[in-house]
């Protein structure tokens, strides 16, 4: 007995966890406190007034600015879009890469690549694929007949958005599909030799066992990924910075460009809280939903 | 003859004719991930000349290094990598000390509020970095911190401390108690249990939030761009991004640039992406 409570004393457990503590304590939960408080204030850098309160008009400024309603539907779409394609393609990837291929090891470490990669540098690298008079897709689409005219990718308004998404899930799309194939690994296979003994279709062994298994994973996978890809930022913002005519403005590349091109803090910082509850409020459905699912399992 | 037939004959069952439209997915796709990269290296090679060319060849006719020669000629290029490099070993070296002991104590102490210290964890996870930009790029002037290696350093240990330590914890986790139990009969203290008995036991957590926090402290740019103005102080992300838009970018030397940046990060993820998985996947699936 004595034994025990030596090796739970609880002074040496404080002592491990308190400097981790601490560090979130003071450098996300005062921050976070200071933001939400900013949003409520009138802080303009460049105005040379003082900052003052002045209570929701930041957010009803949010309402009555064009820009805005831009940046809140390209971020739905930016990521409905993505989470979407992340978990079909993912999928598709796993159960191709969950039996024996040839070149398995292969496929699997080229679908792994992109995600070490900074989002940064794969910007760059889709700007120079998609250079306006130097694109090799131009050439290729041309050379098969495909298009007459040259695609004008990230000039123009109407389609910037289309190929900043390509790009992004270029480089996103590993995670989905890494976590389910670890997933299926994890099914126990007797379940499938069961199905088997009782006839089962490929296409039925699909929906009865491999769906129902992977549910609570492919929740978090859809989780993480909204949650990810709703607060993205730099491979947006280095491709476009929000142009062509705000086009491809996200929420948060509007939180940039308020706070550091037009040194809005308090309008900034409105936005920036508005994020904030978007993702809360997903992560409430997502707890609410991942409970139902463990009754039905359960 | 009729065993060559026979020996054939699977290549036109059904499950052969499946089996090889996924193999013709997988490679499709492959081609789809590796032609980008292909092409940015490939311009990295080329002179000048045969990048601004109309008439589009895909090898270099006269493949040459003088966009890497260039780079490393260039005091203030290598200045950013050498920051990145500082920056990224000192985050990496504070994150896996605080996290490790931080997971270790939620996972064997019990400690008075710990699951709410816990789901403060989890609920880091969900708080947009971009809403904390304003409030540091305040902070860090007030702490004289504005413009130094410090702020680059501070930012990156308190984004990815979190994450690290849920998942070094779920390691913890999966020892059983009668390790520790069986050193404290033998006469071990218990820090030294700690250092001599579990922590080799979790070096594949470790080295999975090393990899962790390597990685992402390599490829950060919001905060570095926000924290830091100053030439001398740039990470290599934020190098490579104030190029963009600057008139005449020269596309051979930028894509070396790139290739440059992305050989650390990908070196060291191929050669340990078995830990890293495990340990990603035992993170993200118990979150």
């Amino acid at each position: 007995m004595k034994k025990r409570n030596k090796l739970h004393s609880k002074t040496l457990g404080y002592v491990f966890v308190i400097p981790t503590m601490l560090v979130i304590l003071i450098f996300i939960g005062y921050p976070m406190l200071r933001g939400v408080n900013d949003s409520f204030k009138d802080i303009q850098l460049t105005s040379g007034r003082e900052p003052t309160y002045i209570g929701l008009d930041n957010y009803k400024s949010l309402l009555t600015d064009e820009v805005f309603y831009i940046a809140v539907k390209n971020s739905f779409i930016f990521v409905v879009t993505s989470v979407s394609f992340h978990l079909i393609l993912g999928f598709a990837l796993a159960l191709a890469l969950d039996r024996s291929v040839f070149g398995r090891l292969f496929f699997r470490t080229v679908n792994l690549v992109p995600w070490a990669m900074s989002g940064v540098a794969v910007g760059l690298i889709w700007m120079w694929l998609y250079h306006p008079q130097l694109s090799p897709i131009n050439d290729v689409l041309k050379n098969l007949g495909i298009i007459q005219e040259d695609l004008l990718f990230l000039s123009t308004p109407k389609s910037a958005m289309i190929y900043v998404l390509i790009a992004h899930n270029w480089r996103t799309f590993p995670f989905a599909f890494i976590v389910l194939l670890s997933g299926l690994q994890m099914i126990a296979p007797q379940l499938y030799e069961a199905a088997d003994i009782d006839g089962a279709s490929g296409f039925q062994k699909f929906f009865r066992i491999t769906i129902p298994q992977m549910m609570s994973i492919i929740l978090t996978v859809v989780l993480l990924d909204f949650v990810w890809t709703f607060v993205y930022f730099d491979l947006p913002w280095v491709m476009t910075k929000g142009g062509p005519v705000n086009s491809t403005h996200l929420m948060t590349t509007y939180v940039y460009e308020l706070a550091f091109r037009f040194f809005n803090f308090g309008k900034a910082s409105a936005l920036s809280v508005f994020i904030l509850l978007i993702n809360l409020i997903f992560s409430m459905f997502y707890i609410y939903f991942s409970k139902k699912a463990e009754e039905l399992n359960g | 003859m009729d065993n060559h037939m026979r020996r054939r004959k699977p290549l036109f069952s059904a499950v052969n004719f499946k089996e090889s439209y996924i193999f013709l997915f997988l490679v499709v796709w492959a081609v789809i991930v590796l032609f980008p990269l292909a092409w940015a290296f490939l311009a990295s090679l080329k002179p000048r000349e045969e990048i601004f060319t109309l008439d589009l060849k895909w090898l270099p006719k006269n493949p040459t290094l003088e966009h890497y020669k260039a780079i490393f000629a260039d005091e203030k290029i290598m200045r950013f990598f050498l920051n990145t490099i500082v920056t990224s070993f000192l985050s990496t070296f504070v994150i896996v000390i605080l996290a490790t002991c931080a997971g270790y104590g939620f996972s064997r102490y019990n400690i008075k509020a710990g699951r709410a210290a816990l789901v403060v964890l989890v609920a880091c996870q969900m708080f947009p970095p971009i809403m904390f930009i304003v409030p540091y790029f305040v902070l860090m002037k007030d702490m004289q911190l504005y413009n130094t290696l410090g702020a680059l350093v501070v930012t990156r240990v308190v984004f990815y401390l979190p994450f690290c330590t849920l998942m070094i914890k779920s390691f913890f986790d999966s020892i059983p108690k009668d390790l520790e139990e069986a050193a404290t009969v033998d006469g071990c203290s218990q820090f030294g249990t700690f250092i001599r008995i579990i922590l080799p036991v979790v070096r594949t957590g470790v080295v999975t939030i090393f990899i962790f926090s390597f990685l992402n402290s390599w490829n950060e740019f919001l905060f570095s761009v926000t924290v830091v103005s100053r030439d001398s102080l740039r990470t290599i992300t934020v190098g490579l991004a104030s190029q963009v838009g600057e008139y005449g970018v020269n596309w051979g030397t930028l894509m070396a640039m790139s290739m440059m940046s992305l050989a650390p990060p990908l070196i060291i993820f191929m050669s340990m992406q078995k830990y890293f998985i495990r340990g990603l996947t035992a993170g993200a699936v118990k979150a």
